[in-house]
């Protein structure tokens, strides 16, 4: 009760701000910009090219996997905005002490501020939804590497959010807070490109969270990339729970 | 009378920095307790040791008999906290902010209303209670803040300079809420107006450099133990020995004497006037020489070289 009394809360003090909703319209209008010149590129270019070949890449392939790609990049740029309200701002305007003065774990805290821009994710993973819903009666999709595509994009931005979390508890800076995550997901992108460039490089492709989206987004879930995911996440989110008790040291 | 609070040794080090040095203190219900000092002298880091914000380096406290460093989650339910800046959610209404409150005190559902509505009354809620928090003046902000932390009916109730930011009229109406306060628990406040001790507090604790350097009650600091007479001529210092409730006398000058007695001293007072008269002293002047917090303040905080 205590723990759904908290989520509730940290998930209000979210989507009562216009913040959220400004945030989300804009990544929204960003994604229908890139799904229209996807989609005209398709038709344009992509169809006429393999007219008559066999399984020739459909919009599937051609749209909605770049699409997803450039929408989980997109979508970690906009979650540091949330962690740093829900934690590091938290802390700046002294709230923070309403929640360490009373009898609550610092594991609570953690798992509800974490459920809460859980629920951003979700709807920005429905957000994604809309776009082949709204093709879907014109053109066959493959709803099977959707499906796999969007959840790669889940959780690719839920360990992000863990990051994300982590480095805002360890400030009370909010611009400090918001930059090290972006700095944190240029650097995860940069481990990716000096990975797929060399081969000798596997271990930094193995270690930047976009070797593990890619697969996903041609609609392949392989245990490994969840396994991937799933430590990212628990890991960084242990550490803010460290972090938050460390606070009082 | 049975302690709530009960801080052994206390030290807190930031760094290099000794914030705060070995202080002790105990907080009975029924009790307001004053720490004193000028800003830096360790009062709010104090109360973040009390209140488990901060680990201690050294000593240890105890709320209930519970050791806060073993058991913070078991010690902070005896606990109710109101920091120098309140802990409030701006855009939450007064009645919404408190139930969230409520439900971090793990306070029962069925309970909940009646509880909440009792508090309102209480701090004088009732007004504002559909209101959001950041538009209310900072002496009602001041007061949600503390139906906050009285909300679990905590036995130690912790105010971090209560009355600061705060007009003439809602600090008098703060310091009757405070005073209300102790008829349930216990509560201890940190605050560098001398006044508000005086009027307020039962005991006060003095720091100075992260250390206690004073601690009495305020009722003993009212009593006033001293005396000084001004005679016209030589001071009758033979028969003012031979009076057995006169402890001490120290000459200021020729014809001041000072002198501390034991008892009741306006007795005394009497006593002496009368003999004054039947022996012709030449009796001049008699006073209280009552030492004010402020006197306190001044020779031991301001007058103090380290």
């Amino acid at each position: 009760m205590l723990f759904t009394a908290m989520t509730l809360n940290e998930m209000r003090r979210i989507w009562m701000q216009p913040m959220v909703w400004i945030v989300l319209g804009i990544t929204f209008i960003i994604l229908a910009l890139l799904f229209l010149v996807l989609l005209n590129n398709f038709y344009a270019e992509i169809q006429v090219k393999f007219t008559g070949v066999a399984n020739a890449p459909g919009v599937t392939d051609s749209v909605f996997s770049p699409m997803f790609f450039w929408s989980a990049i997109i979508g970690a740029l906009m979650m540091p905005l949330f962690t740093m309200r829900i934690i590091t701002e938290e802390k700046v305007r002294h709230q923070f002490t309403l929640l360490s003065s009373a009898p609550i774990s610092c594991r609570l805290i953690t798992s509800s501020k974490m459920l809460a821009l859980i629920s951003i994710i979700i709807v920005f993973a429905i957000l994604n939804l809309l776009f082949p819903v709204a093709i879907m009666s014109f053109v066959n999709l493959d709803w099977g590497k959707i499906a796999a595509a969007i959840l790669g994009v889940f959780l690719f931005q839920t360990s992000f959010t863990a990051i994300s979390l982590w480095l805002a508890a360890c400030t009370q800076n909010l611009i400090f807070s918001v930059l090290s995550s972006f700095t944190v997901l240029f650097l995860l992108f940069v481990l990716f490109i000096s990975g797929a460039s060399t081969e000798d490089s596997s271990l930094f492709s193995y270690l930047s969270s976009f070797s593990h989206l890619l697969p996903s987004l041609s609609g392949l879930i392989t245990g490994q990339d969840v396994i991937y995911f799933v430590v990212v996440t628990v890991l960084f989110l242990s550490l803010t729970v460290i972090r938050l008790r460390f606070k009082r040291e | 009378m049975e302690n709530i609070i009960q801080a052994e040794q206390l030290s807190r080090k930031f760094g290099r920095n000794l914030a705060v040095d070995n202080i002790t203190l105990t907080l009975a219900r029924g009790e307001v307790l004053a720490l004193l000092g000028t800003n830096g002298a360790g009062k709010t880091t104090t109360l973040r040791l009390i209140t488990g914000e901060l680990v201690p380096t050294a000593g240890s406290v105890l709320i209930n008999n519970v050791d806060l460093n073993l058991q913070p989650c078991k010690a902070k339910h005896y606990l109710g906290y109101l920091p120098d800046t309140p802990p409030l959610y701006g855009d939450f209404t007064v009645d919404e902010f408190l139930r969230y409150c409520a439900s971090l005190r793990r306070i029962k559902k069925s309970s909940l209303s009646s509880r909440i509505k009792q508090v309102k009354d209480f701090c004088e809620l009732q007004a504002v209670s559909r209101r959001l928090i950041h538009k209310l003046s900072k002496g009602y902000q001041q007061r949600v803040g503390i139906a906050q932390a009285i909300l679990h009916q905590p036995a130690a109730i912790i105010l971090d300079e209560p009355t600061t930011g705060l007009d003439p009229g809602q600090i008098l109406e703060m310091r009757d809420l405070i005073r209300s306060l102790k008829s349930d628990a216990g509560v201890l406040l940190s605050t560098h107006q001398l006044n508000e001790v005086e009027q307020v507090c039962d005991r006060v604790q003095l720091l100075k450099e992260g250390t206690t350097i004073f601690s009495k009650n305020i009722d003993e600091l009212k009593r006033s133990n001293k005396i000084r007479m001004r005679f016209a001529g030589a001071i009758p210092l033979n028969e003012l020995n031979k009076i057995q409730q006169i402890v001490e006398t120290v000459k200021v000058t020729e014809n001041i004497i000072d002198i501390n007695a034991t008892g009741d001293l306006d007795m005394l007072k009497n006593k002496l006037l009368a003999q004054s008269q039947s022996e012709n002293w030449g009796l001049l002047e008699i006073y209280d020489m009552r030492e004010t917090l402020e006197d306190i303040f001044v020779t031991q905080i301001l007058h103090t070289k380290h």
